[in-house]
């Protein structure tokens, strides 16, 4: 009975792994002629000539939906409003889609898709959590594979791109842009860089919340990246041991070029888990009484900002 | 001629004796289940069969075509439609049987010529065959991130198996199944830089063909020819 289990396990693990890289491979390639539903979803918006700059959020690998957000995510934008008062945020990107469409949208499986957001509950350690985050996980994977990352990530540029004429980013501008990037969101952010610089004349920063990263191209085609790190994040750890390239080892590499030039800052944060609590959105703890982990992650962003400003 | 072949373990035991003369036909499923239980079986099974060059070529082919699906990003890449990719995959596959055939005779001229081995010449195209078994998983090689080490991985136990099968089957010692291999790969390697140039290029043809337009072997640069230089 538990070898059949495993074995079935197995198989699905597979087929996952196998039907990972479709998505982004059918998007490029366009056999089944995809309604251009993004275009519906984020139609262009007048642009906004006196933003100062534009905030785009892409979210971790717990997400499901665009336009829904877990409430943590929620009270970083609240936050972030408040600090940045004159922010455009962009959050309406669910950065695991090419064409922004929720796991449980139309799609072939979103009946499991459905079923696994409503029965998950608030932990990720459920088999519903880990399944929606396993999915991600492996867009992830796409967007690091020298393979399929350079199709996945002109379709995360594309998105972006989208997102901001959505938001009403001039694009003749030299407004600068921060791409927000938790967890796995990171990798899309970094993934996205080199797309997203044939489009925008201004600078493109990159903040990694706890990301989760191979080395990659836009370390270096990046104004600038900064990387969150918690205390104890031993899913941000794994991923400096998961990407070979981003060991000191590799002198050559991106990321570790990007190092030597002074390209990125790794900021420490009190953050003591990757998600849920303790993690770097929680608003309720923190490393002394007066700021909790969310505080002090919306003070290091704002400073962050208002540094490359000049606010 | 009726010749008797004996399997000897390694402990010196007489594993089984298979007269050739009563072999029926084996499967290809029957060699790869062989493949998994022991080597010493399968060159049992497989090597004297009748219908062994069917199961060689089925062997080759189902790898080539394993191959060709694990690695079809860059066909896609190119944004061929499904019917023209359909065609460059069996041509990739087809093209990979000749590949097989070519590093065949290459490890054949090296082992014959260098080590003087004296061998039965479609017995010899068999046992290498048996090689090609761990590329028939190489369609894992689509997986993402871990894809490209596992198609790594399976031409490297290829090879370890290789010089396994020619110790077992032939009268090389593992040091010169080992030269063997290394020295037939360069050769191959020089044959294929120099006078092989225009068999390759024809091979690259022929796919082309199948896909209807020239094919751009680098990802980012097919991606930009696609697009014009933008995303």
């Amino acid at each position: 009975m538990t070898g059949t289990i495993i074995t079935i396990l197995l198989i699905v693990l597979m087929l996952a792994l196998f039907t990972a890289p479709f998505e982004a491979l059918e998007w490029w390639v366009d056999w089944f002629e995809d309604d251009p539903s993004i275009a519906k979803i984020l139609p262009p918006a007048p642009k906004n000539e006196d933003a100062p700059y534009y905030l785009v959020y892409l979210t971790g690998i717990g997400s499901t939906e665009p336009n829904k957000h877990a409430w943590r995510e929620l009270q970083l934008f609240e936050r972030l409003k408040k600090s940045l008062p004159n922010a455009i945020i962009v959050d309406n990107i669910f950065p695991y889609s090419m064409n922004n469409v929720a796991l449980t949208g139309n799609r072939l499986f979103s009946w499991l898709w459905k079923f696994a957001h409503q029965t998950r509950s608030s932990s990720f350690v459920t088999p519903a959590g880990i399944m929606i985050n396993f999915r991600n996980m492996t867009q992830v994977g796409v967007s690091v594979d020298h393979r399929y990352g350079p199709i996945y990530d002109r379709g995360s540029a594309n998105l972006v791109r989208r997102a901001l004429e959505n938001h009403g980013y001039p694009f003749e501008s030299n407004i600068p842009v921060y791409l927000l990037g938790n967890s796995g969101g990171a990798q899309i952010a970094i993934g996205a860089v080199p797309y997203l610089k044939q489009h925008l004349n201004g600078p493109i920063y990159v903040i990694s919340i706890g990301g989760v990263f191979g080395s990659d191209r836009g370390h270096i085609q990046s104004t600038h990246f900064y990387h969150l790190v918690g205390k104890r994040d031993n899913i941000e750890r794994l991923g400096r041991i998961l990407f070979p390239r981003r060991w000191p080892f590799w002198r050559r590499s991106h990321w570790n070029q990007a190092l030597n030039n002074g390209k990125v800052t790794i900021i420490p944060v009190h953050a003591r888990a990757h998600t849920g609590r303790n993690s770097y959105l929680d608003p309720k703890r923190g490393a002394n009484d007066s700021q909790s982990y969310l505080d002090e992650t919306v003070a290091v962003i704002t400073r962050v900002i208002a540094d490359r400003s000049n606010l | 001629m009726r010749t008797i072949w004996i399997c000897v373990t390694e402990l010196g035991d007489i594993a089984y004796r298979i007269n050739v003369d009563t072999l029926s036909n084996i499967s290809i499923w029957d060699v790869i289940a062989a493949y998994f239980v022991g080597q010493d079986q399968l060159l049992g099974t497989m090597a004297f069969a009748a219908n062994r060059t069917a199961v060689t070529l089925q062997i080759v082919f189902l790898a080539g075509l394993s191959d060709a699906i694990g690695n079809s990003v860059i066909l896609l890449a190119n944004r061929i439609r499904p019917f023209r990719f359909a065609l460059a995959i069996l041509a990739n596959a087809m093209l990979f049987l000749f590949g097989y055939l070519a590093w065949s005779l290459s490890l054949l001229l090296i082992t014959n010529r260098v080590f003087g081995l004296a061998i039965d010449y479609p017995f010899f195209f068999s046992i290498v065959a048996l090689s090609y078994i761990p590329i028939l998983f190489s369609v894992f090689s689509f997986f993402p991130y871990f894809g490209y080490p596992i198609n790594l991985l399976l031409y490297g136990i290829s090879a370890i198996y290789l010089i396994r099968i020619l110790v077992a089957a032939t009268e090389l010692t593992t040091t010169r199944a080992f030269f063997s291999t290394i020295l037939g790969f360069v050769f191959l390697s020089i044959i294929r830089a120099t006078i092989g140039r225009p068999v390759i290029h024809f091979g690259q043809w022929v796919v082309s063909t199948a896909a209807g337009r020239k094919l751009e072997r680098n990802i980012e640069t097919a991606l930009n020819l696609q697009t014009g230089g933008q995303q």
